[in-house]
């Protein structure tokens, strides 16, 4: 179980995390999803108990994180920062952790190095980005830990190696369902294997629901400007955009939509198109006035 | 795996994949329906995705839960997902259809026999019919 109250983390008088809220009580595969800076990387070093809140607390099975044994051995956090012994072996450091977390799966993570051809015997600072990010996940995964935090595990990794690593992530969770944590800047190849999202914004929670909420919470319209405008007058448009003389586009949130009283005639002559949820956050993050076209154009 | 490739969300997605094997007889009625488990790993999608993409079609009465046992297709699942696409699918498509002829000015008659001569291609039901 997690949950924060208000959580609340400053750096030097910088914000990271302001008045964060929400709770996780189910095994879960959940996204964590906001732009660089929101405050992903704070929230789960707090909820690991490595950082103190400036206010508000985070817990972990109902019990402050910072600092607290018990919630250490129940919760897996990697991130790219973090430090290993130097001239120690990728075994050495499964085996130090092994001694840590009680439900470790030696067999499973030296089975997973062989299939990513990472040699035991390397030590940590002699692999590749993306070797390094593969060794933290199988660090991780093989933890078996109730709680995992995995910040940006794919970073660094190709194309092909990305796609086998959410698949193991899935048959991981299936095979061991937990609380499994994934941030990332972007959604998009990561979105089939998750069920929840949690949608950080300036250091607070915008959104947190199922996937599913996010794939209907906004449309595209398209049609005659004529048509358009009056709907555009009458809603909050995130975005409009002319596609050449004839034809304009807006995107509006679908509840909004629906509670308009439209004419059968004007119905038939729109089209409506969801959005990704890829987009979608797009959308709810992106900064008030404008975009960088208004940099330009003024 | 097989890939999922629409902009549709993917629970509905799947309840359509799932709708297309039933209408395709590769799972018959009264036989037991993929698993929640088999289809994250057919698709590698979340098991609560697949398990709303399955809920869909409890929902229609094609598919009903026994318990302990898991899901099964109903023996009216046939009748129920041809009414269905008949009313739905095939309207659309029909209006689709229309609209191109009236932009092509292609008469009523013509439109007609180009149906029957469809129909009567490749003998009784093609793959696309289905």
């Amino acid at each position: 179980m997690i949950r924060c109250d208000e959580l609340t983390k400053y750096f030097n008088g910088t914000r990271a995390l302001k008045k964060c809220s929400f709770e996780i009580t189910e095994p879960t595969l959940t996204g964590v999803i906001g732009v660089n800076g929101a405050g992903k990387t704070t929230l789960f070093k707090s909820l690991a108990g490595f950082l103190k809140p400036t206010g508000g607390s985070a817990f972990v099975f109902n019990e402050p994180a910072f600092q607290n044994i018990n919630v250490a051995q129940n919760v897996m956090l990697i991130e790219e920062g973090m430090q290993f012994y130097p001239k120690t072996s990728l075994y050495e450091l499964i085996d130090s952790y092994q001694r840590f977390y009680k439900s470790y799966d030696v067999t499973l993570a030296q089975g997973l190095l062989n299939y990513f051809n990472l040699p035991g015997d390397a030590h940590y600072n002699q692999l590749s980005k993306g070797m390094a990010s593969t060794f933290r996940l199988i660090l991780a995964l093989a933890a078996r830990a109730p709680i995992t935090l995995l910040d940006e595990p794919t970073t660094g990794m190709d194309p092909s190696v990305r796609k086998d690593v959410y698949e193991l992530i899935l048959k991981d969770y299936i095979k061991s369902p937990r609380m499994i944590l994934i941030s990332s800047h972007y959604l998009g190849e990561m979105e089939k294997i998750l069920d929840q999202i949690l949608l950080i914004d300036e250091g607070r929670v915008l959104e947190h629901g199922a996937l599913e909420e996010f794939q209907h919470l906004f449309v595209a319209i398209k049609g005659s400007p004529e048509l358009i405008t009056p709907i555009e007058e009458k809603l909050h448009v995130f975005e409009g955009k002319d596609f050449g003389p004839g034809i304009r586009q807006i995107v509006v949130k679908r509840e909004e939509f629906k509670n308009l009283h439209l004419w059968d005639e004007v119905k038939e002559s729109i089209t409506v198109n969801s959005i990704s949820p890829e987009d979608s956050f797009i959308y709810l993050t992106r900064r008030k006035g404008g975009g960088i076209h208004e940099l330009y154009d003024s | 795996m097989k890939q999922l490739e629409g902009t549709e969300p993917i629970y509905i997605q799947i309840g359509d994949w799932l709708e297309n094997e039933i209408l395709s007889g590769r799972v018959k009625p009264e036989e037991k329906i993929y698993s929640q488990y088999k289809l994250s790993e057919i698709f590698g999608i979340n098991p609560a995705t697949a398990l709303k993409g399955l809920n869909l079609l409890v929902e229609k009465g094609i598919v009903y839960k026994k318990r302990g046992l898991g899901m099964f297709v109903s023996s009216e699942a046939l009748k129920l997902l041809k009414k269905e696409r008949r009313g739905q699918v095939m309207t659309e498509q029909v209006r689709a259809l229309v609209e191109e002829a009236k932009r092509l000015d292609v008469p009523i008659e013509e439109l007609i026999k180009m149906i029957e001569k469809e129909m009567n291609k490749g003998g009784k039901r093609n793959d696309s019919m289905r």
